[in-house]
């Protein structure tokens, strides 16, 4: 049969394309010939932890070390489920043992400081690791944008914008929240880790709510007029949450109401400032303003927009050479702060250091981001795009494109399904 | 033409050593970041999304014309579909077709498995384009056991009720399919997860 010997064909040609990209200069020109080329990675997050399973998968013959402080890694992404009360804190949490089996050296301290000069990164035990290329994928730290929110408040008023400690304290609070008592969430001003997070968060919250305080309500203060997939949200909150009625769970006030949102918050007293306003509330989410994690902006990677500024072809940074910067802590021009965006990045960086480590020019890369956001527990929307690197270096959407306004029930019942698939997928290809 | 020359560029590396600034992403570049839904190295580990290791490259290649041209429903794919060339899905075409279809290790309601074998076999000519119990498919169609359930059911649903194009003998077979002849048949193609079933007619 043609088909047949002509995918016999295809198999010939695929196998003999890999036995040609096998390892055999990964002792490259970088370390003189003399031993293994070594890649530093810190962060075991999305980024980082693609970055690692990816290179091996390359070249065995690399040398991968990832550096993070915690021994797991919750994922951001599903942690507005475990907020809503429709999963476990849990089953969000991802180990690193599959990435230690597949040769990763895991070192389980915080990255301290980078030596870009000498190529060496220093950890918390005082550790120094020396590395020929280095990915610094370390997520978002906060700006001090609201007076009075510090470290210490976070624990009465938390962000759960990291996941972890600080998901299970909002989803605690909630739970003990009596039914009558105000959400207040605050989302942060542009540009931030997760566009589209605090309003499914927001969703998720008033579906517990609804069901068990629904003379409760979230009172959305944003810092900003618009959102990432408003209209859909809207629609969603006017069908599922009584948004627009005096019955509403969510109420949203945009920053134009408020002259830019919450200023100011006072843990004693339970209150938010804005300009105008003093917002009594029970339970309190407050997302603070962003920019590149302590480690990058330490490390001099960042420039006056706090974030990381890099090549978008390799993610190497233009500030410090054999250095990369990859998933939200970076500039990635029109692609956003999300999980698949970080773990599209990671797999072009992988193989664009693999491609330099072996003396060979990176090929054009590839990206992708398809984000999912739930309403209800059964109805979800969506924003999916492929992007290109420009040949000005700027990435672009060749394509974009939202869940259609007029979406019937069943097909946003599909993309819970797609979500949940979204979900299981990456966290498996990336620490499974 | 073309394909065949990418193909030999693939077989002697020189595609992946190829650097020119007009050249697309190479079939890796482009096909590894589809694995976040699709599973790595297009196995998916479900429920929903379906795995595209393995897909006939004409399936791959019809499947994506089809969602940029509005053909077949779709979630994300019609607005991921847009974003690439002729060139680059044939690439991508060809990584995957490359691979062999891994069978969904998932559960399945063992008492639907009866019915939907019934239903399967009442329907005879099912089996001329899906050979070997759906281990096989004729004329460059995928290999539907195996698949996750959920897509199989979406497939069947959007052939019956979505406008979702399909060959006149199609038509005759899935007209009639309750809702409950549609979970019976995904069962039955979810239960035929015998390695031996999918070596391939060669």
């Amino acid at each position: 049969m043609f088909k047949s010997n002509r995918r016999q064909f295809i198999k010939a040609a695929g196998l003999t394309g890999i036995a040609a990209s096998m390892p055999l200069t990964s002792a490259c020109a970088s370390t003189g010939g003399t031993g293994k080329a070594r890649v530093v990675i810190i962060g075991g997050g999305t980024g980082g932890a693609t970055a690692a399973r990816y290179i091996k998968w390359l070249d065995a013959g690399i040398d991968v070390t990832l550096i993070d402080a915690s021994p797991t890694h919750h994922t951001c992404y599903f942690s507005n489920l475990v907020i809503g009360g429709l999963r476990s804190l849990e089953s969000i949490e991802q180990r690193f043992d599959k990435l230690k089996a597949r040769g990763v050296n895991v070192i389980n301290q915080k990255a301290t400081a980078i030596d870009a000069a000498k190529q060496t990164v220093t950890t918390a035990d005082g550790k120094s690791h020396s590395y020929d290329r280095l990915i610094v994928s370390p997520g978002i730290d906060f700006r001090s944008n609201i007076e009075g929110y510090d470290a210490a408040a976070s624990e009465i008023m938390p962000h759960a914008w990291k996941a972890g400690p600080q998901t299970a304290l909002l989803r605690k609070q909630l739970e003990a929240m009596p039914n009558g008592g105000v959400v207040v969430l605050a989302p942060p001003p542009n540009p931030f880790r997760c566009p589209p997070g605090p309003y499914e968060r927001a969703s998720l919250i008033a579906n517990y709510l609804k069901q068990h305080k629904p003379r409760s309500k979230v009172l959305v203060v944003d810092a900003k007029d618009k959102f990432s997939k408003q209209g859909l949200f809207m629609q969603g909150w006017r069908e599922h949450y009584g948004f627009g009625t005096d019955k509403a769970l969510i109420e949203f006030v945009p920053a134009a109401d408020t002259n830019g949102g919450i200023k100011r918050v006072d843990t004693k007293t339970m209150t938010a400032h804005t300009d105008f306003d003093a917002i009594k509330g029970a339970v309190f989410n407050i997302i603070p303003a962003q920019r590149a994690a302590d480690i990058a902006t330490q490390a001099g990677l960042t420039n006056d927009s706090g974030w990381c500024p890099v090549d978008r072809k390799t993610f190497e940074s233009t500030i410090a050479k054999n250095v990369h910067v990859i998933g939200d802590a970076s500039i990635a021009t029109s692609m956003p702060k999300s999980g698949y965006s970080a773990n599209s990045q990671a797999k072009a960086t992988a193989l664009a250091i693999v491609d330099l480590l072996n003396g060979r020019d990176p090929g054009a890369p590839s990206y992708i981001n398809t984000c999912y956001s739930m309403l209800t527990a059964d109805q979800a929307i969506s924003v999916a795009a492929v992007y290109e690197l420009g040949a000005d270096g700027v990435i672009k959407a060749k394509s974009s494109g939202l869940t259609p306004m007029d979406a019937s029930k069943a097909a946003k019942a599909r993309e819970v399904e797609f979500a949940k698939s979204w979900y299981n997928n990456l966290v498996a290809e990336i620490w499974g | 033409m073309k394909r065949k020359l990418l193909q030999a560029a693939l077989l002697t590396g020189l595609l992946a050593s190829g650097s020119a600034i007009a050249a697309p992403p190479s079939a890796k570049a482009l096909s590894i970041t589809c694995a976040g839904c699709h599973g790595f190295n297009g196995v998916s580990v479900g429920p929903a999304s379906p795995s595209i290791a393995g897909l006939p490259h004409e399936f791959f290649v019809e499947s994506m014309k089809a969602y940029q041209e509005g053909k077949r429903p779709a979630t994300v794919m019609d607005r991921i579909a847009k974003g690439y060339s002729e060139e680059e899905i044939s690439l991508m075409a060809d990584y995957f077709s490359a691979m062999d279809f891994v069978p969904a290790k998932q559960d399945f309601d063992k008492a639907q498995v009866a019915a939907g074998k019934r239903i399967v076999e009442r329907r005879r000519s099912c089996g001329t384009c899906h050979e070997e119990n759906g281990t096989f498919g004729v004329d460059d169609l995928p290999q539907i056991a195996g698949q996750w359930t959920s897509y199989v059911r979406y497939s069947l649903e959007d052939f019956r009720h979505h406008g979702r194009p399909m060959s006149d003998d199609k038509t005759k077979q899935i007209e009639g399919l309750s809702d409950s002849d549609i979970d019976a048949v995904a069962a039955y193609l979810a239960s035929i997860q015998d390695p031996k079933s999918y070596q391939h007619k060669e």
